[in-house]
């Protein structure tokens, strides 16, 4: 009953996390906000949580924006492919 | 003759992008849709979108940003596709595969399990950003997620529009898409701390 009660006013990890993520998408009315600051007052891990999704965000959001992901992941090749592609192009411009 | 000189010199100008920028892009569709088949059609496609919409290039950017934007908005179709119809798992097995998650990681309470409980990262974020260590243990860890919520985590990072626009033309409610963003955050989040920060 104890922990019901907390749960109302304090919210549990599994919604606390919830509106992290909400949070980053569509923002926060002022009661879950408020919700939210409460829980993560007294939440370790829920305080982690919100610090490391931001982060993860953070990269997520970096290698979209420039390319250059490409420089720290190998490189892939595809030759078969590739070579297709220029073919269909010579005979394209031969037509 | 005057068109066909036309044709045939826009054919050269993307025939040589296809020998300079090939590998790029097909490496990054890999990266990015987790399917090397998917990103096969993909390629092929941005180069014949290329082809076909070379008149609207004005060199206003460079021909590399050009096809690395045809290539995205072709990345974020596909998984718009893959986020409404993830066709190789089924949706039951998905849910599933959300309960199974929470019943890991929290008590019946919804309090986190002692051992799951978050961790501190001890390492500085920028340097996480160019650790190519760890942008491969982050691609291992999204590849691991089921197919929606893969392709909800790419949507949030490609879309250009609002997350409600996106949602809208998706059909699928706002609370839906946070969701499964919430699922595919916890596992990423759990992968990363055993794979590459305890590892």
């Amino acid at each position: 009953m104890k922990k019901k009660i907390i749960h109302l006013i304090l919210l549990s990890c599994t919604r606390a996390t919830e509106l992290i993520e909400k949070k980053s998408l569509f923002g926060l009315s002022w009661i879950e906000r408020l919700q939210l600051r409460l829980h993560t007052n007294v939440c370790d891990g829920c305080t982690i949580y919100q610090q490391q999704s931001i982060l993860l965000d953070k990269v997520l959001q970096a290698r979209i924006i420039n390319f250059d992901e490409l420089s720290l992941l190998p490189q892939l090749k595809n030759e078969p492919l590739k070579q297709s592609i220029l073919l269909s192009l010579d005979k394209a411009s031969d037509d | 003759m005057e068109p066909s000189t036309h044709a045939s010199g826009r054919t050269k100008t993307i025939r040589s992008w296809v020998v300079l920028y090939f590998d790029s892009l097909y490496s990054w569709a890999v990266y990015k849709t987790s399917s090397k088949e998917f990103a096969e059609d993909l390629v092929q496609e941005t180069f014949l979108v290329a082809l076909k919409s070379f008149d609207q290039f004005e060199g206003k950017s460079t021909p590399k940003s050009w096809l690395f934007g045809i290539l995205r908005h072709k990345i974020t179709d596909y998984h718009r596709q893959k986020y409404k119809h993830p066709s190789a798992e089924p949706l039951a097995t998905i849910e599933n595969e959300g309960d199974v998650l929470f019943g890991k990681l929290f008590n019946v309470h919804g309090e986190w399990n002692p051992t799951e409980s978050p961790q501190p990262w001890q390492e500085e974020t920028a340097h996480l950003l160019d650790n190519p260590d760890f942008n491969k243990a982050l691609q291992d860890c999204l590849k691991k997620l089921p197919l929606n919520w893969f392709s909800a985590v790419q949507l949030k990072f490609l879309e250009e529009k609002k997350p409600e626009q996106v949602c809208q033309e998706l059909g699928v409610t706002p609370t839906n898409y946070w969701q499964i963003i919430h699922r595919a955050k916890l596992q990423l989040r759990k992968c990363l701390q055993i794979n590459w920060f305890n590892g």
